[in-house]
């Protein structure tokens, strides 16, 4: 019995650590906005937009395991960020747009990778190819 | 193109989403996890910070602020464009500081529109 509250104390205390993160993420945007609109925000407006971001998370998250399992997959992929992104037509066109920018990017860095190879010797690439595997599996 | 200021940490995003899983075996992408960090946050500077202004500068209160959902909705929707005018519009109108009434007024829309 008090197993099941000291795991649940855990399971919440968790919770606050990454509520807290969260907390500070929110916190740096809005300076970020108030300082480039010269703008303020209350403590209290931080505060509770990221209590919205942090709930509206356990909806995002919800959803996007139902859309992934609903494709018969078990890892979510970028096609179910995009339907999340469904409800603006705007916000699904800036989605799209990033998703292609960071496609871009993480091709541009593989890219860089591979080239390694070519300017060193078979040694060079022997330990490439070892980093990537442990990439891959860690 | 990521180092734009401040942003959500990969990390972050995963662990969020991860909490709120039902299987244990559900996984993310890297990319869908970074698309996802994007996602979040325009939740908080593209939207909420926005609406923030625009429901102020309007001076509306309590349901007027509902109403604003139509029209208006397409405008705020462009991010970047959107954003700029809202904030050129608060400043006009002499804004001190965007509050929690404020907020409380826009978080209905918001939260239909996402």
């Amino acid at each position: 019995m008090e197993d099941a509250s000291a795991e649940e104390q855990q399971r919440l205390t968790y919770q606050q650590k990454l509520k807290a993160a969260v907390h500070y993420t929110v916190g740096c945007l809005c300076k970020e906005v108030a300082a480039d609109r010269e703008m303020q925000f209350s403590k209290q407006t931080v505060a509770a937009i990221s209590e919205v971001t942090f709930r509206q998370c356990e909806n995002f998250a919800k959803d996007l395991e139902l859309f992934a399992r609903h494709a018969k997959r078990s890892t979510i992929n970028t096609d179910d960020v995009k339907l999340l992104a469904r409800r603006s037509n705007s916000l699904l066109k800036y989605i799209t747009e990033k998703n292609e920018e960071i496609a871009q990017v993480n091709l541009e860095q593989k890219a860089k990778k591979k080239k390694k190879p070519e300017s060193g010797n078979q040694e060079a690439a022997e330990s490439v190819a070892e980093a990537e595997a442990v990439e891959s599996v860690g | 193109m990521e180092g734009q200021g401040a942003g959500f940490r990969k990390e972050l995003v995963s662990k969020l989403l991860c909490l709120h899983f039902r299987d244990k075996k559900t996984r993310v992408s890297t990319d869908a996890v970074q698309l996802m960090a994007e996602m979040l946050r325009i939740f908080v500077v593209g939207e909420s910070l926005l609406r923030g202004f625009m429901a102020h500068q309007h001076g509306l209160t309590g349901l007027g602020a509902l109403g604003m959902g139509g029209p208006q909705t397409s405008q705020v929707h462009c991010v970047a464009e959107a954003a700029v005018r809202g904030v050129r519009q608060a400043q006009a109108e002499d804004l001190p500081c965007v509050d929690v009434d404020q907020l409380e007024k826009v978080l209905p829309q918001l939260l239909l529109d996402f």
